[in-house]
């Protein structure tokens, strides 16, 4: 986009874990924004430090008193309403997926009008370009597979994280939900073993008759990186994508070998881009001669809304459930 | 060894034949077919006789039933009435009332029973299974195999006995059991008619426990379009406590793109043929009298949870599989 010469958007970030760097290093790629402002119940000024222009706060108020424009929350799953809640309404937030840990928090949190869900998903360039593809889609198979996340302790908590269909597999739900329309039923097959090591694979049942197959697997030895897989067929058609296969560029040095597809900016530059345009929006349209302000003017909706996150919490919530009964599950029918 | 072809219905009876004719120590003796017509035909491809049923059983050793699903009982009866060894194409019957009574008759008659399970001769798949040791205790299964849709009796329920779910959940099954050595307890089917224009089922997923408590679930749907590269494919990965195996039984191929043919791509597969070892190993079996690779009783077994995901897939829950006694 031209640059405009308005002020880029200045974003308050929560948290200093895994996604928060991910997040930080995703603004460069975002033109019109930048990290002001950074909150952490500790470690956000070492953090900030590594953030050109941004300062470390040691908590939310005073990140709120930096006057960003936005707010992007990237703490553990069990802390997300208690933080979006503590953000004045007005001001735009972009939550990391899930939405919440429980249907009550996700049902919370789901009018709240100025929030965007982080279903980076919906951002990948293969995964979006295949929706092109999609409308008769009869049967699909997903693969979301990796080794268990180790960079902090909370995802082996499955009272904490959901484990792997609520943390992982949510991702695919959401993406099925947007594509394919309503799920019907799920039936769950989960095993767990060892320090918070699963694997599932959860059978949907779309309204529209479709049937998919979702693998979710926090299972793999160190050595199988994470990937991601999409097949679907429709009549006379198959759709097949492969994160692995083929690859675009790699690497092969004595300290390891690197394979991946780019495609352009990452999906998660993309989403942020996306969170940007809509803060823009939302704030309403900059006038070079006027300090930014935060407007009640209602902009357009979220890319990616509360209320559709929280119908990808139900589905994950359906599956945990169908899990542990071993029977199918509708996700209308999990209880707050 | 004399060995006759009874039925040329199911589309791999070329492939046998073809082997079979090739092998140096047996004679294709000829072929039966309650469809003149189509025995003829292939009579005359294969440069062998078409016979009378029960002439051709008087003549040879063994034979292979390559007929409709529903017909195999009538064709494998009539092999052990005659004394005659018998290879069956899967499933071995599109009930478990059937199964157990071929498995009956021809353990009466002292003939051997085999049902054709090609994927246990996979040159991957036996890689996997030397691999599983590695893997530590098993907890997940999942497996594929998919196909482009048949035609002909493959789409009448009544000869058939169903669609993808009759066709094409036996052999992933049979894999899985010889690789584990485990049962499946119970099966949850989602299936539907999503992509042709038939009246069976053309998507066939399955969410199914092995006995041992690890899971496995299954695609068996007629999912790849006409004009895909290949016939299908067929694999599984398979998770445990201390690696992940994954394996791809028609990986071993390169493709050709050729503007003069038709289609213009294939695929070509350069692997170990398994049809060829499946039905090496029937002879062998029976120039030494003893049980092929995939015996009656794991074909019964096979269609026992067949008949399990065709409930479930009618309730919408998971079905625990009833399997004869033995």
């Amino acid at each position: 986009m031209p640059d405009t010469g308005d002020p880029p958007t200045r974003i308050g970030l929560v948290g200093t874990g895994f996604i928060a760097e991910a997040h930080a290093a995703a603004y460069d790629a975002v033109d019109r924004a930048e990290v002001v402002a950074v909150t952490a119940p500790s470690g956000a000024a070492e953090f900030a430090a590594g953030v050109p222009g941004a300062a470390g706060y040691d908590d939310l108020g005073e990140l709120l008193a930096a006057d960003v424009d936005a707010v992007d929350v990237c703490v553990p799953t069990p802390a997300h309403r208690e933080v979006v809640e503590a953000v004045p309404d007005d001001l735009p937030v972009l939550c990391e997926k899930p939405l919440a840990r429980s249907l009550a928090d996700a049902r919370a949190l789901a009018d709240r009008e100025r929030l965007m869900v982080g279903h980076v998903v919906r951002f990948s360039p293969a995964y979006r370009r295949a929706r092109d593809h999609l409308d008769d889609a009869a049967v699909v198979r997903t693969r979301r597979i990796g080794p268990m996340p180790d960079w902090a302790d909370w995802y082996a908590d499955p009272s904490r994280s959901g484990g792997v269909l609520l943390d992982l597999a949510i991702h695919d739900f959401d993406y099925l939900r947007w594509t394919l329309g309503p799920v019907e039923r799920v039936f769950v097959r989960r095993r767990r073993w060892g320090d918070g090591e699963a694997h599932a694979v959860t059978t949907l049942r779309h309204e529209s008759g479709a049937v998919a197959h979702v693998e979710a697997s926090w299972a793999q030895p160190g050595s199988r990186a994470f990937t991601t897989s999409f097949e679907a067929a429709g009549p006379g058609t198959l759709l097949e994508y492969d994160a692995e296969d083929p690859t675009g560029f790699r690497r092969y040095c004595e300290d390891g070998a690197t394979r991946e597809t780019p495609a352009g900016r990452s999906a998660m530059a993309r989403q942020l881009a996306a969170f940007v345009d809509w803060v823009e929006w939302e704030v309403g349209e900059a006038d070079l001669r006027m300090p930014r302000r935060r407007s009640r003017h209602a902009g357009g909706s979220p890319p990616v809304s509360g209320a559709e996150a929280l119908a990808a919490v139900r589905v994950s919530l359906a599956a945990i459930e169908s899990a542990e009964r071993g029977d199918p599950v509708a996700p209308g029918e999990v209880a707050p | 060894m004399r060995v006759g072809v009874l039925s040329a219905a199911h589309l791999h009876v070329a492939a046998y034949a073809t082997h079979l004719a090739a092998f140096e120590d047996v004679t294709l003796t000829g072929v039966a077919d309650d469809d003149p017509d189509r025995g003829r035909a292939f009579a005359d491809d294969f440069d062998v006789p078409y016979r009378d049923a029960d002439d051709l059983l008087a003549d040879v050793d063994a034979a292979v039933v390559c007929a409709a699903n529903a017909d195999h009982r009538a064709w494998v009866k009539r092999a052990a009435d005659a004394g005659v060894d018998v290879l069956s194409e899967k499933p071995l019957a599109t009930t478990t009332t059937d199964a157990v009574a071929m498995a009956d008759r021809c353990r009466a008659a002292g003939v051997i029973l085999g049902v054709a399970m090609p994927l246990r001769f996979s040159p991957p798949a036996r890689r996997a299974r030397d691999a599983l040791a590695d893997l530590g205790d098993l907890q997940f299964v999942v497996g594929w195999n998919r196909g482009s849709i048949p035609d002909g009796w493959f789409l009448d329920p009544e000869a058939a006995g169903g669609g993808a779910v009759q066709d094409h959940t036996v052999h992933l099954l049979d894999l899985v059991r010889w690789l584990t050595g485990e049962e499946v307890r119970e099966v949850y089917a989602e299936t539907a008619t999503g992509m042709h224009d038939v009246a069976v089922e053309d998507v066939n997923v399955l969410s199914m426990e092995l006995t041992d408590g690890s899971a496995f679930t299954l695609d068996g749907s007629w999912s790849k379009p006409d004009g895909w590269h290949t016939w299908g494919d067929a694999g599984a990965e398979l998770v445990g406590t201390e690696g992940v195996v994954e394996f791809e039984h028609t990986a071993p191929a390169f493709r050709l793109t050729h503007d003069d043919a038709d289609p213009t791509q294939q695929t070509v597969g350069y692997g170990a043929d398994a049809n060829e070892r499946l039905v090496r190993d029937f002879v062998d079996a029976v120039r030494e009298g003893r049980a092929p690779e995939t015996t009656a009783a794991d074909g019964v077994r096979e269609v026992a949870v067949v008949e399990a995901a065709y409930e479930s897939a009618a309730r919408a829950e998971p079905v625990a599989v009833e399997y004869p006694e033995e």
